[in-house]
């Protein structure tokens, strides 16, 4: 599969959650899908742990900025609580 | 023991259906981001079968026990910590502290697989442990599992408040989540719970072919 498509299948679950989740979002908003992929990285792949996290070398790299707002996300969802 | 529901809440749990998801790339980054905001992050290795997280950060835990010590130990009543805050850039503020699993030892690591499948109680201890070890000033605890969910994994999911799923943009990958997320009810019990997923885009299988 190439990436063009694994993007065009992420957007439609995204769209349409209760595909994967088999719950209605209007009904029960516990799961959801986290709206950006992690993309594919050679240079995460490829990576050497000698160096330590990937995001302190790679400090605006895509991974490392969607790692930021997960983190966002967790603090404001486990705030709300 | 019947512990406030406020100890439960800072329970994050890392899992997905397959392997090479990103679990524990994941794990270590977010809980390094929270702690650099100020927080107090206890990550625990439960990957107990291919665990990195000493890899991820770089790290050498030679004085400090593993989670498989506590799980093959029935004397042992805390989950041991090593304490890594100097990796973070404000030490002053967040804590980092983890618990490693046992990676270079195969016997030990071959006593645990074992332990796993014959022992039924070995999972009990576990939430005792934690509410202990949440005790200590901890902002949020963040569990990173191997894939499945098989027995000790339903034991992690049992006392986690915010299950990250990963997975990969794949037919079946898709389908194990979905059938997972059918039995979510059965084991995150009557508390607030969040669950989200996270994707991973693999590599383009023409590329891997070439």
């Amino acid at each position: 599969m190439k990436n063009n498509e694994m993007q065009g299948k992420f957007l439609y679950y995204l769209k349409n959650p209760s595909v994967i989740t088999g719950i209605n979002p209007e009904e029960d908003n516990s799961v959801e899908i986290f709206r950006h992929p992690i993309p594919y990285s050679e240079a995460l792949a490829t990576f050497s742990k000698d160096k330590g996290l990937y995001m302190l070398t790679h400090k605006v790299s895509d991974f490392t900025l969607i790692m930021k707002a997960l983190a966002e996300k967790i603090e404001n969802d486990l705030g709300k609580q | 023991m019947e512990p406030n529901l406020s100890v439960w809440e800072k329970i994050i749990t890392v899992s997905s259906p397959g392997g090479g998801t990103g679990k524990s790339e994941i794990a270590a980054h977010i809980a390094y981001i929270l702690a650099n905001r100020g927080k107090s992050v206890w990550l625990i290795d439960a990957n107990l079968f291919t665990p990195s997280l000493d890899i991820l950060y770089n790290i050498h835990y030679h004085n400090c026990d593993t989670l498989n010590e506590f799980l093959l130990n029935d004397k042992l009543s805390e989950i041991p910590v090593c304490d890594i805050s100097h990796l973070t850039k404000h030490q002053s503020h967040g804590r980092l502290y983890l618990t490693p699993c046992i990676r270079n030892d195969s016997e030990k690591r071959s006593q645990t697989e074992t332990a796993l499948i014959e022992n039924d109680n070995i999972c009990e201890k576990i939430p005792e442990a934690i509410c202990q070890g949440l005790g200590k000033e901890i902002d949020y605890l963040i569990v990173d599992t191997h894939p499945g969910f098989e027995r000790i994994n339903q034991a992690w999911f049992a006392i986690t408040n915010y299950l990250i799923l990963m997975s990969r943009i794949t037919p079946v990958d898709i389908e194990n989540l979905g059938m997972l997320l059918k039995e979510k009810n059965s084991w995150i019990y009557g508390r607030n719970s969040w669950c989200s997923i996270m994707s991973t885009l693999t590599k383009e299988e023409t590329r891997t072919k070439r």
